[in-house]
């Protein structure tokens, strides 16, 4: 498919034709290959500026050397290249360009009100650059060239072919060496990533990160000069206000040879992996340690491979990986083309319009495309889901900033597409007569989109964090007497009978105090029987003494009998250290066990007013899921019938560790000691356990029931977005 | 003044840039800004201060001649220390207000001393509407005042008062004749407000052109204007950059001598609409003809090639651009045809191409005596879209013309290289202060705000105007249309009123003549053909039993006038034949209808058929009688003038472009 899009002419040739430009003196030029096409790339050492040029433009340019004018240098070329040769328009654009990147010099100077305006165009552009500094600034610190140069030798010896086997020998040692401990990696990632992320572990994970970080653009740097780039500046910039170290080794980009843009590219992984598996060699030395030393390396393992992975070689974000996928591929400024080439056929095949501008070649289409397709949703998702987080973590003071930034971003990945979607549809001449058509398409489009995810319902689903209880369970406490332990006769963890002995405790003072008192009750019945014979006056006295002494037994007796503690229901006990006790003294009023019921074990989740009303509405129907912590991967699917949604509101929830504080989701009431209290009321929803598995009361679990009746997609979404709305006003 | 520091002045102002096109938020807030200036009511203040000229009627008539031009002197001292210059105030501060009544005072001074001044050399006494229009003239404002109601007189009331200030002032019209005949009709005004006049048409040479540039009021066509406004610039060459301009001077080279236009300080463009928006698409171009033979076989080759191309199959047409594409097959067809001529010059795709598609457009989207007129001589002349005149100088570029030559069978004429070339817009808009007048803008008002900051204002008519706009008639074919109109000029010339009869294209005018002619009736034709004549014929159009046939905007600035015993027939009668592209122009048509309080009558007759709807409301033309004729019209003109006004849009942009991008 070719494009007829070059005119021959230009009606604007008298003004270029005579004159008589030159590249500046200063600038170079280096050849460059792209999709087997040869290309020059010009460059302005000075002002750091570059320009990429066709062979037959720069064939033109090329014979641009002040004493030629334009016009006889397009004679010239035309005839040398006949059809491949630029055309007047062409010779125009190109020669803008290169002025604009300041690579030309004529003899005629430029129009000084020009001149001025664009001086403050430029003012301009630096103060929008300013703003955006404040939001993402950058500070150069450093000049590394000269330090490059020193380690040159070195740098040299890295970036060859020895270097290269000792880089794959020790990156592949590392992995073998942590493979065996993947079990403990989990286990520490999942205490890095679920659990408390304390400050002094939040410290020292960011300082992991600044470390590796600076290795890695240490790498780029490297590969950069090894090449012969030269590399001026390297600094500190703020990722959402999150400083970052960063170097400039943009010289790169002249390169004649795509595999060492790649290797610059790919530099900073290069060292950051490195270290990373250096720092895998420490960490299993040390693992068992539990020092700040593994901690250190294991965060920089976590950040490396988290960075690699997520970031730097995923080819869909603007990091190394899509220079590195550009570079491979031939296309330069791969995002921007891939997005014009993809919206061009969508307009030229659906909408039925020319073609607007030239196309790329075939063989680099698919992978535009394709990079069109992926690339743009997974930016949305990554961009959606920054927000989310920054949100939720932001703390509650600067949570505008969040909102600001959701709405920044809201505009700029939905709003100015949509804007510009209409704008196109209603103003851009080229639908002219196909106008109609393109609208009426794109309307049946949005139908379609919005009858998916307004329309077409899904199940709902309410999500709710709780903790495993029992219903039924009874503490055991020792008798009020106290005493001594003598006995054990149940473990943690066994499970026992109604009344089972649990412990046996001896209080002597108390069996002496029975062993006396029956002493006493025996000498007042002998009493008493001789009274009869003798002094009936005494009878009646006696028999009061006897009776006093009978209660008094009775009571003792029963203390004595309750320092047999049993258990009041069956169920599994659960008493730590219980076995220790023995010879211990029994602190009356102090429990010293529990027995749960397993049979009625529960989860208790805490659900907001909004999700309560969804849950009440057909709660026959439901179909609740628990994840327990220890094991999240297998869900427990409860039965309707085995839910139960309490129908009166709390403010206290059941379990402390429901609330923010202690690492669940449910704001507390900072006002309450103990805890418990909830800023804004709660439901209590209950899910019977199956009793095919143990569970440990007092896990922390999350409770998903989806609901009987379906919701769109769009109307779950305003839900959410209302109650995040009205909880943030309410906060 | 020194002469270099004025020098240097003009020059710098010649080169003045204006403010690139606005964009995004500043573009609404200045379309806004527009919304509000061209709602101010202006009107009152104009009244108040006309009604003040007036009341000084009787002092200024006591003055003997001498005594007038003395009092004259003294303003003009004054205008010469710029005490009369309006156009510097924004109007904003206290002490700036204060300025503006002193200066509206004097101004009021002025107009009385000049309305005397017509009123003895001309024996014309202006109205208060056109002392209310010179006033927004000078203001700077774009005034619409219907037809006939004297903005010749206006526009030489505000241009005396102008001149004063001792730079030039250029009056642009519509042609030579109308430069000619106002400037010799107000001279003696002129003469009498001691102001030096003098005009520029074709045939001005060389030599009167740079004294004629030189006096206090110019007129002339813009085309004259702009074209030695670019003989200027190449003549200055390399010397066109203005820091080497004043170095060149420094060096005692002194250029403002040999300057044509020795800058552009104040203008008055009458006919502003057509002037300003209508032709401000077309660049004006200064090109030479290279001595060098045409490839004429090339041409042939290609009109020849592209004959065998079959419409359809091997290329579209798109008649709204006139654009045509190739197909693939007609690419794969060319080639094979390409490869039968046998190579050569012919074996590159693009080339080849171009030059076929070229001949295809000459073929399928250009017509004889629509688009252009075979002159007796066997030259190509191409007749102007808007106005249906002849463009005598111009021709079209890159090979379209010659194709054009070709497929007509003349001889080729070889392919013009550009010297200069600048867009009306882009030249408009480097005079510091303009003007402008005409009898129908408010449409556009919206694009003269955007792309000249003007505002306008609407200046009423002095009598109330009692034209009849009879309902349009709308048919389902052309030819209905056609007979329609003749049957409806028979019934009108048998009462014996005046008609004319608008048309769109020269072809449109010889059908209803053909058609005239053969259902017996007298009538005169006036098109591209005669333009020399068409004043004469235009101005007799008013006569008892007169039929004329008239191109749209043939004869523009004439008045025509009735003939005696027709206001009681009813005044002319004015029939369009077809709508134009823009709603404008059908009024300016009608607008000749009812002048000056007069009676008349205006009709439209539209075919579906018309080109207006074939280009612009394919789709809907068929619901008319759903939709009804006037929506339908007004929903293609609408249409039509998006596209305009974007192409216009267009020119200024790449005008804009270049300027930025390559300011050498």
């Amino acid at each position: 498919m070719t494009l007829q899009l070059r005119p021959t002419f230009s009606e604007s040739w008298y003004r270029v034709q005579s004159l008589k430009p030159r590249l500046r003196p200063s600038a170079q030029v280096s050849r460059q290959h792209y999709r087997g096409e040869l290309w020059y790339v010009v460059r302005d050492p000075a002002a750091n500026q570059y320009h990429r040029l066709s062979d037959a433009a720069y064939q033109f340019v090329g014979l641009l050397d002040g004493t030629r004018t334009v016009g006889e240098a397009w004679e010239l070329v035309g005839g040398q290249l006949a059809d491949d040769a630029p055309t007047q328009p062409e010779v125009i654009q190109i020669l803008s360009q290169l002025y604009a990147a300041n690579l030309i010099e004529t003899n005629i100077p430029p129009d000084a009100t020009v001149l001025l305006r664009r001086h403050k165009k430029q003012q301009l552009q630096k103060g929008k650059q300013r703003l955006m500094n404040l939001l993402f600034p950058r500070i150069p610190l450093w000049d590394p060239d000269n330090f490059l140069k020193t380690w040159r030798v070195l740098n040299h010896a890295v970036f060859s072919l020895p270097g290269a086997i000792i880089w794959l020998i020790v990156v592949g040692l590392a992995i073998a060496a942590v493979v065996p401990h993947w079990q403990q990696l989990m286990d520490q990632s999942k205490k890095t990533l679920f659990f408390q992320l304390s400050i002094e572990n939040a410290l020292l994970m960011y300082l992991a990160f600044a470390v590796i970080k600076f290795i890695h653009e240490l790498g780029h740097a490297f590969s950069c000069r090894r090449f012969g780039g030269e590399v001026h500046e390297m600094g500190i910039m703020f990722l959402v206000l999150f400083p970052a170290p960063y170097v400039d080794a943009s010289s790169a980009w002249s390169f004649p040879n795509k595999w060492q843009r790649i290797l610059v590219g790919g530099g900073g992984m290069v060292f950051e992996l490195f270290v990373a598996a250096i720092c895998a060699f420490v960490w299993v030395w040390t693992k068992d340690s539990g020092s700040w030393l593994n901690t250190f390396m294991y965060n920089i393992m976590l950040v490396a491979s988290v960075s690699t992975v997520v970031f730097n070689i995923n080819p869909l974000l603007r990091y190394d990986g899509y220079y590195m996928l550009s570079d491979l591929l031939e296309i330069p400024n791969l995002q921007f083309r891939s997005r014009e080439y993809s919206l061009s056929l969508i307009k030229r095949f659906i909408f039925r319009v020319k073609w607007s501008q030239p196309l790329p070649t075939p063989s680099a289409r698919p992978w535009m495309v394709a990079f069109f397709a992926t690339s743009g949703p997974y930016r949305l998702f990554v961009g959606f889901m920054i927000m989310i987080l920054v949100l939720y973590q932001l703390p509650r003071e600067v949570q505008i900033i969040g909102i600001f930034m959701g709405v920044a971003s809201l505009v700029m990945f939905i709003g100015v597409p949509i804007f510009q979607s209409v704008k196109y549809l209603f103003t851009e001449p080229e639908l002219h007569r196909k106008r109609l058509r393109a609208i009426a398409i794109s309307l049946l489009f949005v139908a379609g989109l919005v009858g998916l995810t307004g329309i077409w319902g899904l199940p709902v689903r309410v999500r709710a964090q709780g903790v495993v209880d029992a219903g039924t369970k009874s503490l055991i406490y020792p008798a009020l007497a106290g005493g001594v332990v003598s006995e054990v006769r149940a473990g943690d963890g066994q499970m026992v009978a109604a009344g089972d002995v649990i412990v046996i405790a001896r209080n002597e003072e108390l069996e002496a105090r029975v062993v006396g008192l029956r002493a006493q009750l025996e000498g007042a019945r002998v009493q008493l029987r001789s009274a009869i014979a003798d002094d009936p006056a005494e009878v009646g006295r006696l028999r009061e003494q006897i009776a006093a002494i009978e209660k008094r037994l009775e009571t003792d007796e029963k203390s004595l009998a309750d320092l047999t503690i049993r258990t009041p229901i069956a169920g599994r006990l659960i008493a730590p250290g219980l076995k220790n006790t023995i010879g211990t003294w029994l602190q009356p009023g102090r429990p010293i066990g529990e027995v749960f019921d397993e049979s009625t074990l529960m989860v208790y989740a805490a659900v907001n007013q909004n999700d309560h009303g969804r849950l009440t509405r057909d709660p026959t129907s439901h179909e609740t899921e628990v994840r327990l912590l220890s094991d999240l991967f297998n869900p427990i699917t409860i039965a309707s019938s085995d839910t139960f949604v309490a129908s009166r509101a709390l403010s206290e929830v059941r379990n402390p560790a429901m609330t923010v504080t202690a690492g669940g989701e449910i704001a507390p009431d900072p006002s309450d000691p103990s805890g418990r209290k909830v800023a804004d009321t709660v439901f209590e929803l209950q899910a019977k356990l199956p009793s095919t598995a143990t569970y440990l009361p007092g896990q922390r679990a999350w409770v998903r029931v989806t609901v009987a009746d379906r919701q769109s997609l769009l109307m779950q979404g305003y839900i959410k977005v209302r109650q995040l709305i009205l909880q943030t006003q309410s906060n | 003044m020194s002469t270099i520091a004025n020098e240097i002045y003009t020059v710098f102002d010649a080169r003045r840039v204006k403010t690139p096109e606005l964009k995004n938020v500043d573009l609404a807030v200045n379309a806004i800004v527009g919304l509000f200036k061209n709602r101010i009511p202006r009107l009152p203040a104009y009244r108040r201060r006309a009604a003040r000229i007036e009341a000084m009627e009787p002092e200024v008539q006591s003055l003997s001649d001498a005594g007038l031009r003395e009092e004259i002197e003294k303003l003009k001292a004054e205008a010469k220390l710029g005490n009369l210059d309006t156009s510097s105030f924004a109007g904003k501060t206290r002490r700036r207000q204060t300025d503006r009544a002193a200066a509206d005072a004097l101004m009021n001074r002025g107009f009385a001393l000049i309305r005397e001044a017509s009123k003895r050399s001309l024996g014309k006494r202006p109205f208060a509407v056109q002392l209310m229009g010179a006033m927004a003239i000078v203001d700077g404002f774009v005034i619409e005042m219907a037809t006939g109601e004297g903005k010749t007189l206006t526009a030489a009331l505000a241009s005396t008062l102008l001149a004063w200030s001792g730079r030039p002032v250029h009056v642009i019209t519509v042609n030579d004749y109308l430069v000619a005949r106002d400037a010799e009709l107000n001279r003696p005004l002129f003469e009498m407000c001691g102001v030096t006049v003098g005009h520029v048409v074709h045939e001005t040479d060389q030599h009167e052109r740079l004294d004629m540039y030189r006096r206090g009021v110019v007129y002339v066509t813009s085309k004259e204007l702009v074209a030695d406004f670019l003989r200027d610039q190449i003549m200055m060459g390399a010397m066109r950059s203005s820091t080497q301009t004043v170095v060149g001077m420094m060096l005692g080279q002194s250029i403002r001598s040999r300057m044509l236009v020795p800058g552009l300080f104040r203008t008055i463009a009458d006919e502003a609409d057509s002037l300003l928006i209508d032709e401000a698409v077309t660049p004006l171009i200064i090109s030479n003809s290279p001595n060098d033979e045409p490839n004429t076989d090339r041409y042939r080759r290609a009109d020849a090639l592209a004959r065998k191309l079959v419409i359809h199959r091997d290329f579209t047409v798109d008649r709204t651009v006139r654009s045509v594409d190739l197909t693939e097959r007609g690419k794969e067809r060319l080639e094979e045809l390409a490869a039968e001529e046998g190579g050569g010059f012919w074996a590159g795709a693009r080339r080849r191409e171009e030059l076929v598609t070229q001949a295809l457009v000459a073929l399928n989207c250009f017509h004889l005596d629509e688009h252009y007129m075979i002159t007796p001589e066997g030259k190509i002349v191409i007749i102007d879209e808007f106005t249906g005149r002849v463009m005598a100088d111009r021709s079209w570029r890159h090979g379209l013309h010659q194709a054009i030559e070709i497929k007509e069978a003349q001889k080729v004429t070889s392919d013009k290289e550009n010297l200069a070339r600048i867009s009306f817009q882009k030249f408009f808009r480097q005079y510091p202060s303009m003007a402008g007048m005409t009898g129908t803008v408010w449409e556009s008002r919206g694009e003269m705000w955007q792309i000249y900051r003007r505002a306008l204002v609407r200046i009423p008519t002095n009598r109330p105007c009692i034209r009849k706009l009879l309902p349009t008639r709308m048919f389902s074919t052309g030819d209905a249309k056609w007979d329609a109109v003749v049957e409806r000029v028979k019934e009108i010339h048998k009462t014996g009123a005046p008609i004319l009869i608008g048309t769109r294209s020269v072809w449109a005018s010889e059908e209803v003549s053909k058609r005239l002619t053969a259902a017996g009736l007298v009538h005169r034709v006036l098109n591209a053909r005669q333009d020399a004549e068409e004043a004469n014929i235009i101005a007799e159009a008013g006569q008892l039993g007169r039929i004329t046939v008239a191109t749209n905007m043939a004869g523009r600035g004439t008045d025509i006038l009735l003939g005696r015993g027709v206001v009681e027939l009813g005044g002319l009668h004015v029939i369009a034949t077809e709508p134009h592209g823009s709603g404008r122009i059908d009024r300016q048509l009608f607008g000749r209808a009812g002048r000056q309080g007069d009676p008349g009558c205006a009709q439209m007759f539209a075919s579906i058929e018309d080109d207006l709807f074939n280009r612009n409301a394919r789709f809907v033309r068929r619901f008319w009688r759903f939709v009804g004729a006037n929506r339908l019209i007004r929903w293609a003109q609408w249409k039509a003038d998006h596209l305009a006004r974007f192409n216009r849009k267009q020119v200024l942009r790449a005008d804009d472009w270049m300027d930025q991008s390559l300011p050498f």
